[in-house]
């Protein structure tokens, strides 16, 4: 316990979690000073979107599918940490997993939120989103997606709720404490909720491409609606899920200072991914192998003609079928242990999946249709990357303030 | 009395659902969704029935038979007229835009003279004034130079210019032009038409009949009526190549030797040349080159010939046209050797050229257009001298400054050699910026304006044509302009208007006669006698300006020759690229504000790849662009769309692209010929 | 694949004689004042500019005296099976059954996801990446035809629907059945400017229409005819590399 003169304790503290320390608020706010200015940048370009359309972006009538859709994919899966382990503390009862499931909620709502925003950019109508909801199209996969992320959206800041009332000051309250332990006991409800939703819209991102019947490089053949892709996005997001928890925890421990996570709940979380991955390889694999050998010739094409230079080789299909290296290495008590081992395993997965979001997304599209077009290339401009980029401002903001003031570590007094 | 926090929270509650339960939500954002529909800057449409209007339109050289669609007296499109008996229901791409460029951001709205801070607006009396007094002070250091070679305009013109004692009447560089030396130098009079009904074969050398030589749209119309096979030679594929029965490549330049050739080959099977006075000229070249030498300069192969020659010879009366990629610059000798051939395969009774008698003036003073039409403008041009300056040029319907090679030496001479430039022109070209004052023109949906047998007519046509509309500008027809200056300059043309004049015309060319039709009358035309001549000068002319022997393939990147091709959607130098067309250009040829010149496999050889930058210089002038490989051109060929490039115009089309007549390679800058622009050697280094 | 395709009594359809195509884009300006599409100044930056038909120009990558070339005008399909139509989200756009197979797309609906975009193979949708604009003045020449569109909303060729519905109503004014629309009556404003007639248009259905008996020929194709669109679009040439050219064959190498 660190010996600090009350002159020393920064202005805000009576706002940090009990018996916590915090850096100084002139340090923090500097660090969110930055972050903000960051993430104005950021709003800088949504608002040359908003304003004037999607001109400014690298898309085009060829790549309708850009940087946005990729990211989202990719950020979604990777908060896929919030359903996952939500299922399994609340509902398999994992209670070790209480030490990180704040985490992984703060996480997935950061995720799910920027994802959200730039989806906001995405579509060319903001102002008439709520058309899917209204009109909606029950045999398209993106209406499911849209239902989904919204309502688990809502989920999330429920279940992000119990958190922000956990404050020590707002806790005081008499009304929203009693609100707080209230929905701590209907969270297995939520869960189950959020679980549910977010196999159905991880799925169903998985399915956007896979049922594209028109298009070889994204059609899948499947079981019954679903193409193979719908399993294999849920899978791989709920094996990089948690690790990319771990790996954010982590990064987080290494700015403070402090140990935020014990050990023994990241080789939890590193079994968990594991377990999930090490299925994700062999099914990927088998969906492989029939996507080359039975599904292409169908459509007169070879597993060679599907790839292309150096964005879009080969390399990137066999490092993505290589999750059985990271996935065999977590499940392996002894690697899993070695810290370098777990963290650099759990880079190797987020690589994976966001490869396969890009893949999924940019590839697809890259491959020509029609045999007389040409391989095309699309580069994100500007505005696409800081829309992008901007929400890694907006989660280090939302961590650092939920960080500074609510105990979204349970167990950081005891151990530091 | 407090609030408690119960009460307070109810409240929020009560207050969301009932706002819930209330329109004022859902409303609003279906309000919002409806308001994104109409967003109030964009335009709306009009709302009733679009009513069609038969007209003419020369807008486009292929000349529309079509119907203006009019809604609240307003056009809307161009539809085709299959009643017309000129277009038969064709409407070009260029055509389809004459509606749109009522409104082009280029369009020329009112008088307009240059001061020091650029064009100012001037009105109509104030601007006539001016370029009257100038035309008077002028004398008869006076020039015109006419974009509109059909059009009895030139007729006023040419007797306002006249009347001042000038004979310096120019015609912008055409294939009508050349042909008609030709035709000249082979003896024979009138005006040549190309009776297409009696040959079942069309051999087009460089011209690029379907779509951009003479009058494309009616040629494709009635290659499918009389079901003529269609046979292409030249060195770049353009349009017809594809659509061609047959086609032959040949290097770039060597068209002439080709037809050398053809006419070796044809005395081979016994067939002869004209016993005529010059013929011995001709003879005594063709012995200078064997068959051999030919094909060895062509690259075109022994098995390809040949097959050439027994097409041509089990043909019924092939009509051999010839013209240039880029619509001007044919060498006149081209054009004699393929009319000789022509004549040497017609059938009797089957000689599928036929001869119309010129346009006759009714005004008082104009020089013969027979005159007119050998005046050579580009060599004119170049001759001017800042010590004894032209006074006065008055350009009409014409862009020398874009569309004249030797672009540079053109610009410099404008700018320097002549003292007053008056131009006539409906759309802000570089000419026009060049010029000291500008009067804006009609398009012919909102101005009377004829055509006489316009280059590549089957039959002698006289087409007047019907404006439907007000101009929607302060513009005037070409006719009511030259009238307004003549009068100024005290000058009696013998009619008050311009719709006194062309009810004249009209009734010059349609009295006595009951096949008129929708102001579109015809006549069938003459069978011309054989040619009595062969005048050797263009021949000599063309083969002192290469060297005898045969250029090498295998030579450095600098023994390049440029291919220079049109499109009917590019427009015309005076228009530019109308926006609506725009999308048509390629971006194999026109990419991220790049030009793109077309480069086969063997060209590039190991040197050179797709999106490398090169210069292109002809020694004189430069450009650059990037290089696409592409195997649409012959080896050493390097093919660049033309239509770009403009300094001029507006946002859609100005400093984009490059100009492919900068960087040719004129021959005979001479007053006795006119001038060719067929074999353009170009140096091309990688940047 | 898909729902498969719809059962249609009238199938409106073209074929396009790539043969008599010259590539001269009268075509595509025809469309684009018919349809008051935007005008796009920033026209060279690829894949941009909407234009409901496109004037592609095929080569069979040979050099003289092999090369060929033909030009190859591509609206949109309006597949029986489409491959857009269910993706969307929204019921933007919708497979018509009961008016001869359009596949229609509603600007107003439409919310800009362009998933039916990334869905079609065969690159007939376009979106609109601003506002469309029209130089001062040009905006007397909207016709009544289509409403003009807004930013952020996909569009894409609807065989002129426009005028298929004036050719019903001239029909019904003059007491015939709209059902029976004579090839003369519906025409979209393409085929109808088409100089060297390469266009042909009609109820693919109907005997005594043009395109009936083109389709049937021998040399009438489609393009990617494995995915199982079912377009209603047919292309016919003699060249044997041309209709090669049309799909992926395991033994064709791709170009380029």
């Amino acid at each position: 316990m660190q010996n600090v003169s009350m002159n020393a304790m920064p202005r805000d503290a009576e706002f940090f979690p009990e018996g916590v320390t915090r850096c100084s608020l002139q340090k923090f706010l500097i660090m969110m000073g930055v972050s903000l200015v960051i993430f104005l940048w950021g709003c800088y370009a949504a608002y040359c979107i908003l304003a004037v359309g999607l001109e400014g972006t690298g898309m085009n009538n060829h790549f309708a599918f850009g940087a946005w859709i990729t990211f989202d994919l990719a950020v979604i899966a990777l908060g896929a940490g919030a359903f996952f382990t939500g299922f399994l503390r609340y509902i398999l009862n994992i209670k070790e997993l209480d030490k990180i499931i704040n985490l992984t909620v703060v996480l997935g709502f950061a995720c799910y939120t920027g994802a959200l925003i730039v989806l906001v950019l995405e579509i060319g109508q903001p102002l008439r989103a709520w058309f899917v909801f209204w009109h909606a199209n029950i045999h398209s996969m993106l209406t499911e997606v849209v239902f989904c992320i919204t309502i688990y959206t809502i989920v999330l800041i429920i279940e992000y709720l119990p958190l922000i009332l956990g404050n020590r000051v707002l806790n005081r309250n008499k009304f929203l404490h009693s609100l707080g332990h209230n929905l701590h006991i209907v969270m297995p409800v939520f869960a189950g909720v959020g679980a549910f939703l977010s196999t159905f819209h991880q799925g169903s991102l998985g399915g956007i491409s896979g049922v594209m019947f028109g298009r070889a490089f994204f059609y899948r053949d499947g079981f019954f609606i679903w193409p193979w892709t719908f399993f294999l996005f849920v899978i791989s997001a709920a094996g990089s899920g948690p690790m990319f928890t771990v790996l954010i925890g982590t990064l987080m421990e290494k700015v403070t200072g402090k140990k935020l996570i014990p050990m023994e709940v990241k080789l939890l979380m590193g079994k968990i991914s594991g377990t999930i991955m090490i299925i994700y390889a062999v099914l990927n694999s088998m969906s492989a192998l029939w996507w080359a050998n039975g599904l292409l010739p169908r459509f007169g094409l070879t597993f060679s003609q599907m790839f292309h230079g150096f964005y879009f080789g080969q390399y990137i299909f066999w490092f993505e079928l290589s999750a059985f290296i990271p996935a065999i290495i977590l499940l392996t008590p002894k690697w899993r242990a070695n810290t370098t081992l777990l963290y650099l395993s759990g880079i190797w997965l987020v690589l994976i999946v966001s490869l396969n979001r890009y893949v999924q997304v940019i590839q697809g599209q890259a491959f020509p249709a029609m045999p007389f077009q040409n391989w095309e290339f699309y580069a994100p401009t500007w505005i696409e990357w800081s829309t992008c980029l901007m929400v890694v401002p907006y989660v280090v903001m939302l961590l650092g303030l939920t960080y500074r003031y609510l105990p979204l570590f349970p167990y950081e007094k005891e151990l530091n | 009395m407090g609030v408690k926090r119960r009460t307070f929270l109810q409240f929020l509650a009560g207050g969301a659902v009932g706002t819930l339960a209330t329109p004022v939500v859902w409303q609003g954002i279906d309000d919002t969704a409806i308001w994104t529909q109409n967003f109030p800057w964009i335009p709306r449409i009009p709302k009733g029935d679009v009513e069609y209007t038969p007209i003419v339109s020369k807008f486009c050289s292929s000349f529309s038979g079509a119907k203006i669609g009019m809604i609240h007296g307003n056009p809307v499109c161009v539809s085709p007229d299959i009643d017309n008996p000129f277009s038969l229901g064709g409407v070009s791409s260029f055509a389809g835009t004459e509606v749109q460029m009522l409104y082009s951001p280029s369009r020329i709205r009112q008088p307009m003279i240059k001061t020091e801070s650029g064009f100012q607006p001037i009105s109509w009396s104030e601007g006539i004034e001016i370029a009257s007094k100038k035309i008077k002070e002028a004398g008869n250091s006076l020039a015109v130079l006419s974009g509109d070679d059909t059009s009895s305009v030139n007729e006023l013109l040419c007797a306002l210019i006249a009347n001042q004692g000038a004979g310096n009447y120019f015609y912008m560089p055409n294939e009508r032009q050349v042909a008609q030396v030709a035709w000249e130098m082979l003896g024979g009079t009138d005006m040549v038409v190309y009776q297409y009904e009696k040959s079942n074969m069309i051999v087009a050398i460089g011209a690029n009949v379907v779509d951009s030589f003479g009058l494309p749209v009616r040629f494709v119309k009635l290659r499918e009526k009389y079901e003529s096979k269609l046979v292409y030679i030249g060195s770049h594929a353009t349009n017809t190549y594809g659509v061609a029965d047959a086609r032959y490549m040949v290097f770039p330049g060597t068209e002439v030797i080709f037809m050398f050739g053809v006419i070796l080959a044809l005395l081979d099977k016994g067939y002869s040349l004209p016993q005529v006075e010059g013929i011995d000229v001709l003879k005594a070249t063709l012995q200078r080159y064997s068959l051999n030498k030919i094909l060895e300069e062509t690259k075109c192969t022994q098995e390809r010939f040949d097959m050439f020659i027994n097409s041509i010879l089990q043909a019924h009366s092939p009509l051999f046209l010839a013209g240039s990629s880029v619509g001007s610059g044919t060498p006149v000798i081209l054009v004699m050797l393929s009319m000789l051939v022509t004549q040497m395969l017609a059938k009797e009774g089957s000689y599928p050229i036929g001869t119309v008698p010129y346009p006759s003036a009714i005004t008082p003073q104009a020089i013969r257009f027979t005159t007119q039409i050998k005046n050579d403008a580009l060599s004119y041009i170049q001759a001017l001298s800042k010590e004894a300056p032209l006074q006065c040029m008055i350009t009409y319907q014409a862009n020398p400054l874009y569309a004249l090679p030797n672009t540079k030496k053109v610009e410099a001479q404008w700018n320097t050699t002549i003292a007053y430039k008056i131009a006539l022109a409906s759309f802000m070209d570089e000419t026009v910026s060049a010029s000291d004052i500008v009067f804006p023109l009609t398009l012919s949906i909102e101005g009377i304006d004829d055509a006489y047998t316009p280059y590549g007519s089957d039959k002698l046509y006289y087409l007047q044509t019907t404006p439907c509309i007000e101009p929607v500008c302060d513009a005037k027809t070409g006719a009511d302009i030259t009238l307004l200056l003549a009068n100024a300059c005290g000058i009696d043309m013998g009619v008050h208007s311009a719709k006194e004049f062309f009810d004249k015309k009209l009734a010059q060319y349609t009295s006595g006669q009951s096949n008129v039709s929708a102001k579109v009358y015809s006549v069938e035309p003459s069978t011309p006698p054989l040619c009595s001549r062969f005048s050797p000068l263009p021949l000599q002319v063309y083969l002192n300006a290469i060297p005898v022997t045969p250029r090498s393939v295998d030579g450095a990147r600098d023994e390049m020759y440029l291919i220079p091709y049109t499109q009917q959607y590019m427009g015309t130098p005076m228009t530019s690229v109308p926006p609506f067309n725009v999308k048509n250009i390629p971006h194999t040829v026109f990419k991220d504000k790049e030009m793109y010149v077309l480069i086969n496999k063997n060209t590039a050889g190991t040197t050179l790849r797709t999106g490398d930058k090169v210069n292109i210089t002809n020694g004189e002038d430069s450009i650059q662009a990037r290089v696409y490989i592409h195997e649409s051109v012959i080896d050493n060929g390097v093919a660049l769309l033309a239509g770009l490039g403009h300094t001029a115009f507006d946002a859609f089309t100005k400093n984009k692209g490059v100009n492919p007549m900068r960087v040719l390679s004129v021959e005979n800058v001479k007053e006795s010929l006119l001038c060719s622009w067929s074999r353009n050697t170009i140096k091309i280094t990688k940047v | 694949m898909a729902s498969g395709p719809v059962e249609l009594k009238i199938r409106w359809g073209m074929v396009i004689d790539v043969d008599k195509c010259t590539g001269c884009g009268a075509c595509m300006t025809a469309c684009q004042a018919e349809n008051n599409v935007g005008l796009e100044e920033n026209f060279s930056k690829e894949h941009r500019a909407i234009s409901w038909i496109k004037v592609r120009k095929l080569d069979n990558g040979k050099s003289f005296p092999d090369y060929d070339e033909v030009y190859m005008p591509q609206p949109c399909m309006q597949c029986q099976n489409p491959p857009c139509v269910p993706v969307c989200p929204v019921v933007a756009t919708e497979k018509g059954v009961e008016d001869g197979g359009f596949v229609s797309q509603i600007a107003p609906r439409c919310i800009g996801c362009r998933y039916c975009m990334v869905a079609c193979p065969y690159e007939s949708r376009a979106f609109n990446w601003h506002d469309p604009v029209w130089p001062e003045g040009m905006e007397k020449t909207l016709t009544p035809n289509t409403s003009t569109r807004m930013r952020g909303v996909v569009e894409k060729c609807t065989y002129c629907h426009h005028r298929y519905t004036a050719a019903r109503a001239k029909a019904y004014e003059e007491g015939r059945d709209p059902n029976e629309l004579g090839e003369d009556e519906y025409i979209p404003a393409c085929v109808e400017k088409c100089p060297s007639g390469a266009l042909y248009f009609g109820d693919l259905n109907n005997p005594e229409h043009t395109v009936y008996t083109l389709s049937h020929s021998e040399n009438a194709f489609r393009l990617l005819e494995k995915i199982g669109a079912e377009p209603q679009l047919y292309y016919i040439s003699e060249r044997d590399w041309v209709q090669k050219m049309a799909d992926y064959h395991l033994e064709l190498k791709r170009k380029g």
